[in-house]
């Protein structure tokens, strides 16, 4: 199902005015090195969640999944999602706000983030436990009070229907260098248009493969449609169980059950079978919702990826999820078209070509059908 | 540098077309990729086979190179796929930087105004071709724009028209022998020929002769059916013109 069905970039870290218009069920982003697609995924994770700051620290993370302390600081992970105000360095800080809209069941969605620097007081160590919104007494603007970096992040939402009614909403944080947020939101309250779940091309390395999420999918009845895909990348594997660790403070732990290896952690096998994994729990996690898969072909080998991608086609049609993924490989454009050629889907995908020319992104948007003409009768590239 | 796209139905269409830009405008064609503009790179095919065939031709287009323009032919391999060459290509070029894109067809089965009117309909969402009221005119607008009917613009006919006129100038002898050896043959080899197929096989048969085992189109881009000696021929300058205005 198409949940999102347009969506306008006007301002998000390097895109501006971007506009992704008749938005498919499944949403290919090719385009050169630069040219904001791994942006355009972060700023849909955004627009779903318009009022969730943990959401929007995640979110500024994503690029960052490093932990230790080459990591970048947190506060200049969220600042460099705001666009740097045209005509100002970079490195002044000057910032623009984000803003994104879109529609979806004909309503119109606007959401924004602005960023304010402030300068806090020190708080005592018992204040250090509560998150601080910009509205409270202890931020000041008196700059020769040094209590560190800090910014004021406002979160706002806006709708309106056909009969123009509008709503709006709004949310103040303060994120601050010298503690980490801690926020007392309920996060089963906090406001979403729809269930994401975001995959970057190095969390089957460094993410463990969550032992509930597979304990969910088995109770489901899910168990088979996993077995079948991890299949594809080793055909020994004969089922996948949650078994508890032999240690003096037990925890479960996946185990594949392998023909030949009998039971062993998922976490001994290759980059295939763990992204395979964790496309699965990712699929899970954003039932009727959106999947973002930033560059889709990471850790396939060439030839698993149409049984891949049409596993993938069929489980996003299960759960009634949206994709949106990028790639830079022409072999998993080939694919993803076999792919949805085999399940008469085409006219489900598009592909959006990102461009920047002269500070303004464009998108050309490329219909299933005009893909398939493209690469397969006149063979042409289109990334 | 203006950027030019040629959709055409065929090989041969492509040869003379060539042909023009090397002899009147001193053209050169790019053979090698490492030559090649970098606007045309998503142009060159880089899968095979295409639609699992294993025998059938890459569908590059000819690229050709004067001191101002970088020109693209594309054969689309048939009439039936001009529109689809021609929609698909613009969508993955960066149009804005098209100075030039022109269609170039026969009135071998319709007259040549019929075909236009069903050729700019079917390109009605394409605004450079919303302007075109006639074949053979070219718009002023950016990118400029045309459809050109062969032979002339008015009367029913191929490219080979074209050629067997110029040949008339230029090889009467060997064309007077072709149509002799053609128009006699028994009428059983003709009983599959579409309309101006004896046109094709008169071409054939003098290409045959100035370039023995060779295939027509390599006659129609090496030998004089289009050369300083036939440009006064009517429909030829037609053509010339027509491709000048574009290149202007």
């Amino acid at each position: 199902m198409i949940h999102i069905e347009e969506l306008v970039i006007h301002k998000y870290r390097n895109l501006h005015n971007l506009k992704l218009q008749q938005l498919g069920q499944f949403n290919l982003l090719v385009g050169s090195n630069n040219s904001g697609k791994t942006s355009v995924l972060e700023a849909i994770e955004l627009y779903c969640h318009p009022l969730d700051i943990r959401q929007f620290i995640s979110t500024s993370r994503g690029r960052d999944r490093i932990f230790g302390p080459a990591r970048t600081p947190l506060l200049d992970s969220i600042i460099w999602m705001f666009p740097a105000t045209k005509n100002s360095k970079a490195e002044n800080n000057k910032r623009e706000n984000i803003y994104v809209s879109g529609i979806h069941n004909g309503r119109i969605f606007k959401i924004s983030a602005a960023c304010v620097e402030m300068t806090v007081i020190e708080p005592d160590n018992e204040q250090k436990d509560y998150y601080y919104s910009a509205n409270e007494e202890e931020l000041v603007n008196d700059s020769s009070v040094d209590g560190g970096r800090a910014y004021k992040v406002i979160l706002e939402f806006q709708n309106s229907d056909n009969n123009l009614k509008n709503e709006k909403r709004k949310r103040e944080y303060l994120l601050a260098d010298y503690k980490p947020l801690f926020t007392r939101d309920n996060q089963d309250n906090i406001f979403k248009l729809y269930s994401t779940k975001f995959v970057t091309p190095v969390d089957h390395r460094i993410l463990p493969i969550s032992a509930r999420l597979i304990s969910k999918t088995i109770e489901s009845g899910d168990k088979p449609n996993i077995i079948k895909l991890v299949k594809l990348f080793d055909h020994n594997i004969k089922g996948i169980e949650i078994l508890s660790t032999d240690h003096p403070r037990p925890y479960p732990v996946p185990y594949f059950n392998h023909k030949k290896l009998g039971f062993a952690p998922v976490s001994v096998f290759g980059d295939g079978l763990r992204r395979a994994l964790t496309l699965a729990s990712a699929l899970l996690q954003c039932r009727n919702g959106v999947l973002l898969i930033d560059e889709l072909e990471t850790a396939v080998h060439v030839e698993a990826l149409e049984h891949v991608f049409t596993w993938l086609i069929n489980a996003c049609i299960q759960y009634n999820i949206q994709l949106f993924a990028t790639t830079h490989s022409l072999e998993t454009i080939d694919a993803v078209i076999a792919a949805g050629e085999k399940k008469n889907l085409l006219e489900r995908f598009i592909t959006y070509r990102l461009e920047n020319k002269e500070n303004i992104s464009t998108a050309k948007r490329f219909s299933g059908k005009a893909l398939h003409e493209l690469r397969n009768e006149l063979g042409q590239d289109v990334r | 540098m203006k950027y030019v796209y040629f959709v055409v139905e065929g090989q041969h269409d492509i040869a003379a077309i060539g042909r023009i830009l090397k002899v009147f405008h001193e053209a050169k064609q790019i053979n090698n990729e490492r030559n090649l503009d970098p606007f045309w790179r998503r142009l060159v095919p880089n899968r095979f086979p295409y639609k699992g065939y294993l025998l059938g031709r890459v569908p590059v287009p000819a690229f050709f190179q004067t001191k101002e323009s970088s020109i693209a032919i594309h054969s689309s391999g048939g009439e039936s796929d001009l529109i689809k060459t021609l929609k698909n290509t613009l969508n993955n070029l960066d149009q804005e930087e098209l100075s030039a894109i022109a269609l170039f067809c026969d009135a071998d089965k319709k007259n040549a105004f019929d075909y236009f009117k069903e050729l700019t309909e079917k390109l009605n969402d394409l605004p450079p071709f919303t302007n075109l009221s006639a074949p053979g005119q070219v718009s002023r607008t950016r990118p400029r724009t045309g459809i050109h009917v062969f032979p002339d613009n008015r009367q029913g006919g191929t490219l080979e028209t074209v050629l067997l006129e110029c040949a008339s100038i230029t090889y009467s002898d060997l064309l007077e022998e072709a149509s002799k050896y053609i128009d006699n043959i028994n009428q059983n080899y003709k009983e599959k020929w579409r309309p101006f197929d004896n046109l094709k096989a008169k071409v054939g048969c003098i290409a045959n002769v100035l370039k023995p085992g060779k295939s027509n189109q390599v006659s129609i881009q090496d030998n004089d059916w289009i050369c300083s000696k036939t440009e006064a021929n009517p429909s030829l300058s037609m053509l010339k013109n027509f491709i000048e205005e574009l290149l202007e």
